[in-house]
């Protein structure tokens, strides 16, 4: 409402890169297709009519590259939203949705699945239920140990220590799988990667996604009270304590589920948040929103990048941070004046 | 309010607020307890201007006092056009709509304290409740925002705000409650409570008050300490 056409502006070019990055990512890859095979192919399967004359680009498109770019753009919209959640809730532009143990949670049920010789998808809910444990463990020992929850950093502190746990039950498992079959694929995991998402992950996703997202978008606005604290949010008459819940709540949600498909991918949650902030202020009306289409986009380009620079896959986690990095100082350098 | 350090003033203020619950005893609304009522409810009544702290997240005015609209407004709506008017009304009222744009963080104690009490006003409250509202503001400042404080009160808002300031009370004419370590407190008119003695009991220093014919004929009173030698 206040500066209304810089939003809308705002909004408008950041779809437009995620537009560009989306097109653009079913061209990249062995196969050679050209953007106008491209729409031609995807105009016809949208209108519905049939489409007979290239299989082969058909297939490429619809069964190895959309899949992955639409888990691309999922992951990197969730993480992005729960990291900018968790910043407003903490009131730290530190935080990454990991903070609670959602990530080392996950990581410990996905390695403990590995290590019985499970199924993927029996895999993909074990990674998914032991996050969502993981976090209601933490939540659980602050409420015993910090029953009023005076402040957050009870809770962060009992993050740290859960997410330790967790990873040391990883390390445990790591050290007795066994090193030739189950510590690979344990490892590969672990660096987190979009190759072998199908289409059924996709439909486990998707609703974990909106029920996630869609609390914290509708309540975007309220979550700037959370920024000021505890009591001056109570001040303005919003129930801190049931909101807080609900971040954290769909945060978990949003992060297990992106953990359960595509293995732990570091520094969207982290970087992409503070990015956006840094290009349209800290009003989460527009935050939210952005952080979600650029975070989109970057993980999209990430993974553009994780499955083209070199002939075999690069794990995602090693291009996010290596991308992330130099563009996150260049992002602090050009906007200094606005920063803490 | 005054009193000395640690006596209880803040924790009084968080208790009338509904942060900490009272030991004993209850805070009444319009004659309801406060702990039963919705805390939309009660943020439509009574404001509050917190101490300013740093904030690390760059908020321009506007987008922080527009929060006062928080509790008119249901969980899931957002701020309106008939919103944004009471804030224009509220930031014109303050003198500071011409720096609606400007980054919360980048601005003065003092103009954060009135941006904080711009936001408290948008809730539209009966009762405004401040917290140390002159504290670690310069003394032009402390001037400013008393001013301001004695024009809401003016136009019929009731203000409790706690101050290490005794003169502050002298200027808004305003009702005291004094604060001792082991008694209970005095309530009452400025001229009647702040006496030396009761200032002695509470402060435990020799102070004396002195009164000043202005040229107008008002009349200013004044705390000295005496220092002694």
């Amino acid at each position: 409402m206040f500066k209304h056409r810089q939003q809308s502006l705002a909004f408008l070019i950041f779809f437009s890169i995620l537009l560009c990055s989306f097109l653009g990512s079913f061209l990249i890859g062995s196969y050679d297709l050209s953007l106008k095979d491209l729409l031609h192919i995807l105009w016809r399967k949208i209108s519905g009519l049939p489409n007979n004359w290239n299989e082969a680009a058909e297939t490429v498109i619809f069964e190895v590259r959309m899949p992955r770019i639409f888990a691309a753009m999922g992951i990197g919209a969730a993480l992005s939203i729960a990291g900018t959640s968790y910043q407003s809730m903490f009131r730290n532009p530190m935080v990454s949705p990991d903070l609670l143990g959602a990530s080392a949670g996950a990581g410990f049920g996905a390695a403990l699945g590995f290590l019985f010789n499970f199924d993927m998808p029996e895999i993909q809910i074990m990674a998914f239920i032991m996050g969502m444990a993981a976090v209601l463990t933490t939540y659980l020992i602050c409420s015993f140990i910090n029953p009023h929850r005076e402040s957050t950093v009870a809770l962060i502190l009992t993050g740290i220590i859960v997410s330790t746990l967790f990873q040391a039950f990883i390390s445990i498992i790591k050290y007795t799988a066994d090193p030739d079959s189950r510590l690979p694929d344990i490892i590969f995991w672990l660096m987190g990667g979009l190759a072998n998402v199908t289409y059924s992950d996709l439909h486990f996703f998707l609703i974990m996604f909106c029920l996630g997202s869609v609390p914290l978008f509708m309540m975007r606005w309220r979550l700037n009270a959370l920024m000021f604290g505890t009591e001056e949010a109570l001040s303005l008459g919003v129930n801190a304590a049931s909101l807080q819940m609900i971040v954290i709540i769909c945060a978990t949600i949003l992060t297990a589920s992106s953990v359960a498909i595509a293995g732990i991918i570091g520094w969207i949650g982290l970087i992409i948040p503070h990015l956006t902030r840094l290009i349209v202020g800290a009003d989460n009306k527009t935050v939210l929103i952005s952080s979600c289409l650029l975070g989109a986009s970057f993980l999209l380009l990430a993974d553009d990048a994780a499955r083209s620079l070199i002939s075999s896959e690069i794990p995602i986690s090693i291009i996010t941070s290596i991308i992330g990095a130099p563009f996150f100082i260049l992002m602090l350098y050009n906007f200094k004046g606005r920063l803490l | 309010m005054l009193g000395p350090n640690g006596v209880g003033k803040t924790t009084l203020l968080k208790t009338i607020m509904g942060f900490i619950k009272p030991c004993s005893g209850s805070v009444l609304l319009d004659n309801k307890d406060l702990s039963g009522l919705p805390r939309k409810y009660t943020a439509r009544h009574i404001g509050y201007v917190p101490q300013v702290t740093c904030h690390s997240f760059s908020f321009s005015i506007e987008e922080v006092v527009i929060m006062g609209r928080l509790p008119h407004l249901n969980a899931f709506s957002q701020p309106g056009n008939k919103d944004m008017l009471i804030v224009e009304d509220v930031l014109k009222k303050l003198n500071i709509e011409h720096m609606r744009k400007r980054f919360f963080s980048n601005l003065s104690g003092g103009e954060q304290q009135i941006v904080m009490i711009a936001r408290a006003l948008v809730q539209e409250p009966r009762l405004l409740i401040m917290d140390e509202p002159t504290s670690n503001l310069d003394f032009g400042n402390q001037i400013r925002i008393l001013k301001i404080i004695k024009q809401l009160s003016q136009n019929g808002i009731s203000i409790l705000f706690t101050t290490h300031f005794p003169d502050q009370a002298f200027l808004c004419d305003a009702k005291v409650i004094l604060f001792y370590k082991n008694t209970r407190p005095d309530i009452g008119d400025a001229a009647n409570i702040l006496s030396p003695v009761n200032l002695k009991r509470a402060y435990g220093i020799d102070i004396d008050i002195i009164t000043k014919k202005n040229a107008d004929g008002s009349i200013t009173k004044t705390c000295v300490p005496l220092f002694g030698v």
